[in-house]
Order: structure tokens, then sequence, then C-alpha cells
């Protein structure tokens, strides 16, 4: 495989609210590949923008916790924090709701033309000054043509009028794709696209979809897809990660995790209809426990109908399976590494009925 | 821009209909004052026959839109009517009096909003560190104290203790020669800069007092627009794309923080002019606000009607400018016209 681009080691994030604190993330673990595209899966509450905006240290309310490295560099760890240096042009986010997430008071064109002129953090209040001053023309020009040529790029027929255009005078799809065209600008390595077209109709979804995904084939960049659709993750993805209520529930090859969901949560997910158009949830009963004093180390045992106390006391451990999946779930035997089973503390409740099916099969 | 000036020529309709109705609302509103103005006027010793006389003068005896139309003809000549307790047409005395009082509340607007938003933009991005608790005291004071006791606790504390202002008045000497009745812009014109410090020395404490509850408005409403603006998807948008933070908080929140500000801004023009009575009596400015209180108390009808027009005059006035400068800061609204 080829080398990691992202690494993230144990991210925990909390908040304090009126209620008390609200402990998100719990140990979040996630690796990404150069010219990967995987898929962070889960429904909506369960953490997956939050998971990726501290990625680039976006939520300042959050108190956090883990590591991370981007491109074998640690970039935040108890003692370095260097997240804010990888926005734009290492790591780029496509925000989720493109209806809230371009200013309303600046045209398209004065917004994409600071991200070039002055992304980066390099440049300070003076040189912007001195740019206002002296209309700095070749350079002005130069970056209002990069723009146009990203609009072109997210098959925006007329850009020259969009550059020109405050964004509530465009339609949602307009503003997806140019979401999109932004956080290409500065030719990030790692693209992050936050339920791209979700909010807007089903016909327009696919499209940006199409389009996003077309993209990201000719850049080769690394993409992490977020979505609560499987559906979508089938389309366009190579590996999944199930999140669940800010655990990672389970990891697989896409076209794996279709024909055998190990954990529980996936199974109900699969369940519930996934197709571009639906959404889930439908099927699944329950949802995702409140974050002020979650009790359960399974946050899934009060909706999973195996659930016994081990799951509520201990935490299950990641297990590795074959066909490169793995489950955070005591239905399973935790992988040894050749050691017998009975070296490991993990509490063993399984298997469930369908691993007992599927080795009858075998 | 076409739809810009779209929205600005919509409005001109809208200023005709409200003055309207404000001056039949309020040239209704003293008649049912249950006193009598006529007799208010002569006093009580008068005679029978002078009263009638008077009365009539006044048009008091014509039913009631008889009297409306009459005052209306009278603005056509540009007359407010003459006032029963100075004896000159309103319109003179409003003249007289205004250039003071709107002196007064331009130096205090002005610095109101010039101290106000930077002591905003500062509170709200060092939100519960110590320039927000300072700027949290500033503006909870701006709102405890009233204008009153801020102007005498100057008086006393600036002029009598220290020495440092002039106590009363407008200037020290003669008045500049009338040119606009600003005496700021007229010794300006007669070319006299002792005169123009002199004035704008004077007008230091009362423009203060008279400012600062605006200046705390500012400062909160800046302050929490900055914060509420600071969670804004598009903010984390900017953030995500490596825009740096002096040009997300004084560009891409500053500006819309600002035109949130704006409306409230229109608000405060006329809540000072009405707010300026308290001030010019104490540092004994001879201005409208004054004026206003003599009249109400002599029952001064015409004099009260037309101050209460010129009160909505400078209100829409200010509400029309808010919201052409509105209009030019936030697109959406330009846009909807
Ligand atoms: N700034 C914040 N302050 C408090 N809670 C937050 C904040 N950001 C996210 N959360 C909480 O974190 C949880 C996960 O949110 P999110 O990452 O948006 O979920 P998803 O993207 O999977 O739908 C939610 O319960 C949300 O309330
Ligand atoms: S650990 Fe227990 S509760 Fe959690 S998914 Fe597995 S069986 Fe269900
Ligand atoms: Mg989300």
């Amino acid at each position: 495989m080829s080398n990691p681009i992202l690494e993230i080691n144990d991210l925990k994030a909390s908040f304090k609210t009126y209620e008390g604190t609200a402990n998100v993330l719990d140990g979040i673990d996630l690796t990404i590949h150069e010219g990967e595209a995987m898929a962070l899966v889960g429904e909506t509450g369960c953490g997956k923008s939050l998971t990726t905006e501290l990625i680039l240290d976006l939520v300042p309310a959050a108190r956090t916790s883990g590591e991370m490295k981007f491109k074998d560099e640690v970039v935040y760890s108890p003692s370095v924090d260097e997240r804010s240096t990888l926005r734009g042009e290492n790591i780029s986010i496509i925000m989720q709701d493109p209806m809230s997430s371009l200013n309303p008071v600046f045209t398209i064109g004065e917004q994409m033309t600071d991200i070039l002129l002055f992304g980066g953090g390099e440049k300070s209040p003076i040189d912007y000054l001195k740019h206002k001053l002296t209309r700095n023309g070749a350079e002005r020009k130069k970056a209002r043509e990069r723009a146009r040529e990203v609009l072109n790029e997210v098959q925006i027929s007329s850009p020259e009028r969009v550059l020109s255009s405050y964004p509530s005078e465009l339609s949602g799809g307009m503003r997806q794709r140019i979401l999109i065209g932004m956080a290409l600008l500065a030719d990030p390595d790692l693209l992050i696209a936050d339920e791209p077209g979700t909010a807007l109709d089903v016909t327009t979804e696919k499209k940006i979809l199409e389009i996003l995904k077309d993209i990201v084939d000719n850049r080769d960049t690394s993409v992490i897809y977020i979505t609560h659709d499987l559906g979508v993750a089938h389309e366009v993805s190579d590996r999944v990660t199930v999140m669940y209520a800010g655990q990672v529930v389970e990891r697989s090859p896409t076209d794996v995790i279709f024909d055998t969901p190990m954990h529980p949560y996936t199974r109900t997910l699969l369940e519930s209809v996934p197709s571009l158009s639906t959404g889930i949830g439908e099927g699944s009963e329950g949802s995702i426990p409140s974050y002020v004093d979650v009790e359960a180390e399974c946050r899934f045992a009060d909706r999973c109908e195996f659930s016994e106390a081990a799951c509520r006391g201990v935490h299950p451990g990641e297990r590795t399976l074959d066909q490169g999946q793995s489950v955070a779930c005591h239905l399973y035997k935790q992988d040894t590494g050749g050691r017998s089973a009975d070296d490991t503390d993990e509490p063993y409740i399984g298997p469930p009925p369908w691993r007992t099916e599927q080795k009858r099969a075998d | 821009m076409a739809s810009y000036k779209k929205f600005v020529l919509l409005r001109i309709p809208q200023v005709v209909l409200t003055l309207v109705g404000l001056s039949i609302l309020i040239f209704t509103l003293v008649r049912f004052i249950p006193s009598d103005p006529a007799r208010t006027a002569i006093g009580p010793g008068a005679s029978e026959e002078v009263y009638q006389e008077y009365r009539e003068e006044l048009r008091l005896d014509e039913p009631l839109h008889m009297q409306y139309i009459g005052f209306v003809q009278d603005i056509f000549n540009g007359s407010l009517g003459e006032s029963t307790r100075t004896g000159n047409d309103v319109a003179v005395d409003i003249i007289e009096k205004l250039p003071a009082t709107l002196e007064l509340i331009a130096l205090g607007f002005t610095v109101a909003v010039l101290l106000g938003i930077p002591f905003g933009i500062v509170a709200g991005l060092n939100k519960d560190r110590l320039p927000d608790h300072f700027s949290r005291f500033v503006a909870l004071s701006g709102i405890a104290f009233p204008r009153f006791w801020l102007a005498i606790t100057f008086q006393v504390v600036l002029v009598s203790w220290l020495g440092l202002f002039p106590l009363t008045g407008r200037i020290s000497g003669a008045a500049p020669a009338h040119v606009t009745g600003f005496y700021t812009i007229d010794s300006l014109i007669a070319g006299n800069f002792d005169k123009f410090t002199d004035a704008v020395w004077h007008l230091i404490l009362p423009a203060t007092a008279l400012g600062f509850s605006t200046f705390s408005q500012v400062t909160r409403l800046v302050r929490s627009e900055m914060i509420e603006i600071s969670r804004a998807d598009y903010i984390m948008t900017g953030r995500s794309q490596g825009i740096p933070e002096w040009m997300i908080a004084y560009k891409y929140m500053l500006k819309n923080a600002f035109s949130s500000t704006l409306t409230v801004l229109g608000f405060r023009i006329g809540g000072m002019l009405s707010g300026a009575t308290f001030v010019e009596l104490i540092f004994n400015i001879d201005g409208i606000g004054r004026y206003t209180l003599a009249s109400i108390v002599r029952l001064d009808y015409n004099a009260i009607v037309g101050v209460v027009l010129v009160l909505g005059v400078t209100y829409l006035i200010s509400s029309a400018i808010v919201d052409m400068l509105y209009g030019y800061l936030d697109p959406r609204i330009r846009l909807e016209a």
C-alpha cells in the first residue's frame, strides 16, 4: 500500500455545555493513504464533521487530545500544534452546507482571489493595504484567471458572471460547485468533502458527486468523503470507515463491506435502504446517545440487540478480520497475532449469527 | 447598480407618507390635551374679547380638519404658525435653536461610533478575556448612568475640581458671525481658529454626556455581532482555506457585523435628539431640547407640532441614510429591492 498521507491517533474531543461536559470524540484513529478515496460514514451527529474540522484546527471551542501526522510529520501532539499551517495547500475542506458556507457580503470573485492572494497566512495587513491601494493589476488578474480555471473545472459555464455575483444571487447547486472550486484553488494534497450535495435535490446531488469524482480522479488527490449514506460511499470510495457516536466501529474495503458487514451498527445502516435518494435512519431504531455522561463503553449498546454487560463495561478494541476488515465489537475475537485467545482480557460474546451461518457455508 | 438606485428611490414616497401621517397624528393629539392654549398664552387676567380674538387667530374655533388644512397651507408658505410663547414663527425659532443641538449630536454620535466600533471589535475577538471584561464594565455604566447624572458628574469632577473644561454655554464671548448657526462651522468660515477651538472645547462635555449611552450600545452590539459571526459557517470556510486570522476578523467578520449594527444606529440618532433636553438644561445650551420643554409647559400647540415634525424628519433622514449604507454594505438587502 502507498504511503499514509494523514494519520490520526486516539483523537478525543469534548465540549463544555450547560448540561456538563460532552465527550463527543472517543479516541478516533484514522489513516488516509496517498491517492486513496475514503468514505467516513455514520448518521448525523456522530462526529464526522467534527473529526475533519479538528484536523485543521477549526473548532476553537473543542478541548482536544491525540496525535496527528501529515506526511510523516507530527502536526499535532501534546507538545506540537501545527494544524493551522495545513489549511488550504495541504488539506482543504468542502464545507457541509452550501447555503451558509459562503460569505454573504463579498462577491465570489473577491472571496476566491483573497484565498489565492492572501491564503497561507504569510501576508500581513500591510500587504493587503498595499494591494488595495496599488490595485495590483497583474497579480489580481492572474488570481482571477486562476479562479476562472477552477470554476471551469467544476463545470460552471459562465465563470465571469459567477465571479461578480454575491452568494445570494446563486442557486444551491451553484454554490456547492463554487465551494468545491474554492477548495481546489490551493491545490491541496488531501481533499475533504463534507456531505457534498446532500443539502440539494437528488439530481443535483448526483451531478455534484460526478463532478467531484472526476476532479479527484484527474488530480489524483487523496480524498475523504463524509456521508451518512452508504449508497454514496459505494459510488465514490475505495475504503469505508463507519463511525457511531464518536467511535469508529468498523473499517473495510468498500466492495467487502456490502457483502459482509460485521458490526451490528453497519448492518442496521445497510438494512435501512441505502440508496442515493434516501437518508438512513428510517430502519434503525433509536438515536445517538447524549454525549454528556455517556456510560456504556460500546456506545451502540443501547440500540444493539446483542449487547451484554461486557459491552457497557469494557471498550471493544478493534479486531482485525480477514479481507482487510476490522471491527470494534465484542462479538468478534481479538486478533492475537498467533497467541491463543485466552491471553487477552477482551470479553468475547460472539459469534454473531451471520458469522456462524457464513462459517457453515464455507 | 441600477437596483441600488431603485432601492434608494423607493424610499422617497415612504418618507412623504410617514411625514403626513406623523403630522396628522401629533396635530390631533396636542388638541386633546385637556387645557386651553389661548388662555395659557394670554394669562388669566385678559378680557373675554381679547381671548376670543386670540382663539380666532389660532383658528381654535374651526373644526379640526379645517385647522389642519390651514396648517398645511401655512407650511407651503414656509411657516409653521406663530408660537404663542415667543411670538415668532415656529419655523424661525426652530432654525435658530436646532443648530446648537445638531452640533451636539453630531459630535456625540461620531465619537460614540468611532470609539464604540473598535471597542466592540476588540471585546468580541477577546471574549471573556480582559478587554471584554473592561468593555462590559464601560458598556454597563453607559446603560446604568443616566445622561443628567453623567453631565452633573462631569461638571463636578472635570470642571469644578480639575478646571479642565468650561462649565456651561456654547462659546466664550461673542458668537461668530451667523451663517449656519453651527458655531464650529461659522467660526471656521469667519477664519477665527481660536473661536473654533473654544467652541469645540465647550462641546466636549455635553457631547460626551449625550453620546455615552450610544457609545456603550454600539460597543455591546458590535461585540455580540462579532461573537455571533465568528461561529458562522462561512467564517470556518475562510479559515479552512488558509485566510489569515487578521483578514478573517477585520474583513470577513467586520463587514457582516457592521451591517447589522447600522440599523440600530439609525434609531439612536432619534434617541439622542430627545435625550438632548437634559444635557442642554444642565450645560445651559439654547437648543431645540430646551425649546421643546418650554413649549410643552406653555402648551404652545404650533411649537410642539413643529418640533415633533423636525424630530420626525431627522429620524427619517437618518434612517434613510442608514438604509442606503446598509444596502451598500449588504448585497442581500439591495438585491431584494
Ligand atoms: N462547537 C461545538 N460546540 C458544542 N458541540 C459541538 C460543536 N461542534 C460539534 N459539536 C457536537 O458534536 C457532535 C458531532 O457533530 P458533527 O461532527 O457535526 O456530526 P456529523 O457531522 O457526523 O453530523 C454533535 O453532537 C454536536 O452537537
Ligand atoms: S460491543 Fe456489544 S453492544 Fe457493542 S455492537 Fe458489539 S455486541 Fe453490540
Ligand atoms: Mg456533519
